[in-house]
């Protein structure tokens, strides 16, 4: 009896509905200012490279596959304006058989921006033009899709894109 | 009979070191499951009468555990709130008593320490066990061993003395159980079989206990409806005995996979077949010598599992929980009995029975860790989504990412205890797959239309379901990017008929927008989107005033000019919410609906045929 008493008396002071604790680990936010120019290999720009992107190499670059989305924050300076996108890239001489002639598209959700063709192996830089209507937002989303890619071959399993550098979103007469 | 005194309690030891080891991980799982459905009733009580629909509808395949489940989860949830440790403390607490029960009724019966000892930890490495002492909605099997024990521990006193507290302490403990959990009603036969076993003889006493029992069983057959199909229908046919004998081999050699047997050389269902062959002999010879207990511990065990052999497609391990206390006593009487025997029977017994624990103990660590892990992982989800919800009030939340596991495991039954609609990607649907028999699952998804109608309006939150980091991703941009472009073209979901941006797709019989919603006359029409899949509710929000005593107004509403449903306005509350069941869809986007009052009312100064204001027509 005393035993019970006991236990129903340590109950009772426990008994009172603990508070609830927010969780603010358990969830990751996206971040609510994106950045215009982001690097491919820069950590702090992981967040803005949304798919199609394989971790970093090594040797320090980064290969996408054969379709990679990012997003760009728009400057408020460019609200509302014709803007550009740049994307700095590196096509291998070891993969150019592969890639000879590669077609890249740029598109949004329902309108495609552009292609762009590579005319040679080495570092390059694709421009496509965004048009007013889609800078109205504070982020412009775009999808890259290749027409090429360089197959699984030996110990490489993965499809490869390109060697993605940098993506800048910059106003169009500049 | 050998007295249990303070001196004895040395004897529960063992079997409590045990479950520490056994248990360790499995006593500190969080909600997952049921659960959550129990923790949510909380929410439906506001009044007398919800307390008793809380406590009395039938539920779960149409049982009614009221002291189980319902009190057990209401009253807990409602002074701790969402911390499962006293509920563990609650379930521990039962259990040791438990051990008690079944060491003082050991000792009693036997007069043998070493059986006493050994019966508890025969049970408590059990995989029946496994299961209750983890998922803290199988209490009810924790609660019921206690009622069974604790009403044979009153038989055996009653037996003794003849005093009349004892016996009605047993009609308390059959009445009360009645409410822990059905196999209760096998209470009087045990009754009966350890009455014959002891004394040739039945007492009248206990052929009254029958009849409680039949009465109970009636009413639970005749009132409560029962599935006829899926794997809650019942098989009253010979399969019945195919299930009793998998329910010994999971009692004897567990239920581990290959990759997991402690000796990988000899299977779970060779040493079941050892243990069962040994088992018998022992039976036979105890049947010969007299040996009660052992004899009653295969009557226990058949008897308790008795009511769930006609489950033939819902094998489940922690339906042993009870039934295995009768295992327990077969092996300790039989340990006892080759103690007193040369060494060579001593060995065998040992060795036979060491390897009967070691697979039925790795069995009931793995499940109990599995438990855990599941309990793990609901906790992360719901805490998320709860933070989720907190972070985007008035959103719609949409969730991607989910697999079957964790949808059954959590997300389904969690969803009502949160404060916010958050639902799934209509595409993840085709990797749930709901039980044969369970019916639909549709308002766990987001309909198209209303992830549209939220994207439109700024409302949608997208998140994705990271179980490596066991996180929530928000993904609302990509998710806004990525969103099929026919679906941006649906009519919407959701109507509020005060906004402006609705206005569109209200037809004729719609008055000016009010604060709140919007008057419709006699008849109105609206266009919303056609149900995505079968089992959605159209939920219809609105008010008219009250008026002095009169018939009930009555609302009728057509989907697509058919009939969906008529419902009596409330009489004692101007607000009112109905909820039309959808007719499955047709394969067209859109659908018309049409909302029809059976007489106006009219306000002083305004020539208006009112019918109805309507707030919002929304389709889950």
């Amino acid at each position: 009896m005393r035993i019970l008493a006991a236990a129903v008396l340590m109950l009772a002071t426990l008994g009172c509905r603990q508070a609830r604790h927010p969780h603010p680990e358990l969830t990751v936010e996206e971040p609510s200012r994106l950045k215009s120019a982001i690097e491919a290999t820069n950590p702090a720009d992981e967040e803005q490279l949304l798919e199609g992107f394989y971790d970093p190499d090594p040797g320090g670059w980064r290969w996408t596959g054969q379709q990679f989305t990012v997003s760009l924050g728009v400057p408020e300076e460019l609200r509302g304006k014709e803007a550009r996108i740049e994307c700095e890239l590196w096509i291998p001489e070891a993969g150019w058989t592969d890639l000879a002639k590669l077609t890249m598209t740029a598109q949004t959700a329902d309108r495609t921006l552009g292609q762009w063709r590579a005319a040679k192996p080495g570092a390059q830089t694709a421009v496509f033009a965004v048009p007013a209507a889609l800078t109205e937002e504070d982020a412009i989303l775009v999808d890259f899709v290749l027409d090429r890619s360089i197959p699984p071959r030996g110990e490489e399993t993965r499809r490869l894109g390109v060697v993605a550098t940098k993506f800048r979103l910059v106003a169009a007469g500049r | 009979m050998r007295r249990f005194g303070w001196r004895d309690a040395w004897l529960v030891l063992p079997a409590v070191a045990l479950m520490a080891w056994l248990d360790w991980h499995g006593l500190r799982s969080w909600f997952h499951q049921d659960d959550f459905a129990w923790l949510s009733l909380d929410g439906r009580v506001h009044s007398f009468a919800g307390l008793l629909d809380a406590l009395f509808r039938p539920a779960a395949q149409g049982t009614v555990r009221v002291f189980s489940e319902r009190l057990f989860f209401l009253g807990l949830e409602r002074l701790f709130g969402l911390d499962h440790r006293p509920f563990h403390l609650v379930v521990l607490a039962t259990q040791w008593a438990n051990l008690v029960l079944l060491c003082w009724i050991t000792l009693r019966v036997t007069g043998s320490r070493l059986a006493a000892a050994a019966a508890p930890v025969f049970w408590a490495a059990g995989i029946g066990l496994a299961v209750p002492l983890a998922w803290l909605s199988a209490y009810n099997q924790i609660l019921c061993s206690f009622c069974l024990l604790a009403a044979f521990a009153c038989l055996l006193r009653w037996l003794e003395t003849g005093r009349r507290r004892w016996l009605a302490a047993q009609w308390a403990l059959l009445v009360f159980g009645f409410g822990v959990l059905e196999i209760m009603v096998v209470y009087p036969a045990l009754a009966a079989a350890w009455c014959w076993l002891d004394r040739r003889r039945v007492p009248r006493q206990i052929w009254w206990m029958w009849g409680a029992s039949a009465v109970f069983a009636a009413a639970h057959m005749l009132l409560i409806p029962k599935q006829s199909e899926g794997v809650y229908a019942r098989h009253w046919d010979f399969s019945m005995l195919r299930t009793y004998g998998q329910y010994w081999s999971l009692a004897l050699g567990g239920n581990l996979e290959p990759e997991h047997w402690p000796l990988s050389w000899l299977p779970r269902r060779a040493v079941a077949a050892i243990t069962g062959m040994a088992a018998a002999a022992w039976l036979a010879l105890a049947w010969r010598r007299g040996e009660r207990l052992a004899v009653f511990g295969l009557a226990w065990f058949t008897l308790a599992l008795a009511p769930v052999l006609p489950l033939r497609d819902h094998v489940s391990d922690y339906y042993l929980a009870a039934p295995s206390i009768g295992w327990a006593w077969v092996a300790a009487t039989a340990l006892q009995a080759a103690w007193s025997r040369g060494l060579w029977l001593k060995a065998a017994a040992a060795l036979l029975l060491a390897l009967h624990l070691m697979y039925a103990g790795a069995a009931h660590r793995a499940t109990a860790e599995w438990r855990y892990e599941r309990g793990l992982e609901a906790r992360h989800l719901f805490l998320a989504l709860e933070r989720a919800a907190e972070l985007h009030p008035g959103r719609l939340i949409v969730v991607s990412g989910i697999d079957n596991e964790l949808f059954w495991g959590a997300f389904y039954d969690a969803r009502p205890l949160l404060q916010q609609r958050i639902c799934l990607d209509p595409r993840s649907a085709a990797a749930i797959q709901a039980p044969a028999g369970f019916g639909h699952t549709s308002e766990a998804f987001c309909a198209p239309a209303g992830i549209a109608d939220a994207a439109r309006g700024r409302r949608l939150a997208a998140y994705r379901w990271d179980p490596v980091a066991r996180r929530l991703r928000a993904e609302a941009r990509l998710y806004r990017h990525r969103l099929p472009r026919e679906w941006l073209g649906l009519p919407p979901s959701r109507i509020d008929t005060a906004s402006q941006a609705d206005a569109g797709w209200l037809g004729e019989g719609w008055y000016q927008a009010e604060a709140g919603g919007r008057w419709t006359s006699l008849r109105a029409a609206v266009t919303m989107a056609a149900p995505d899949r079968a089992g959605r509710h159209l939920v219809i929000q609105g008010y008219r005033p009250l008026e002095p005593p009169s018939p009930a107004v009555w609302l009728t509403v057509l989907v697509d000019g058919v009939e969906a449903g008529r419902y009596a306005l409330p009489k004692d509350r101007p607000d009112f919410m109905v909820a039309v069941p959808l007719p499955a869809p047709g394969g067209a986007a859109a659908m018309r609906v049409e909302l029809a009052v059976d007489r106006p009312i009219t306000a002083p100064g305004d020539r208006r045929v009112l019918g109805v204001m309507i707030s919002r027509l929304e389709y889950r």
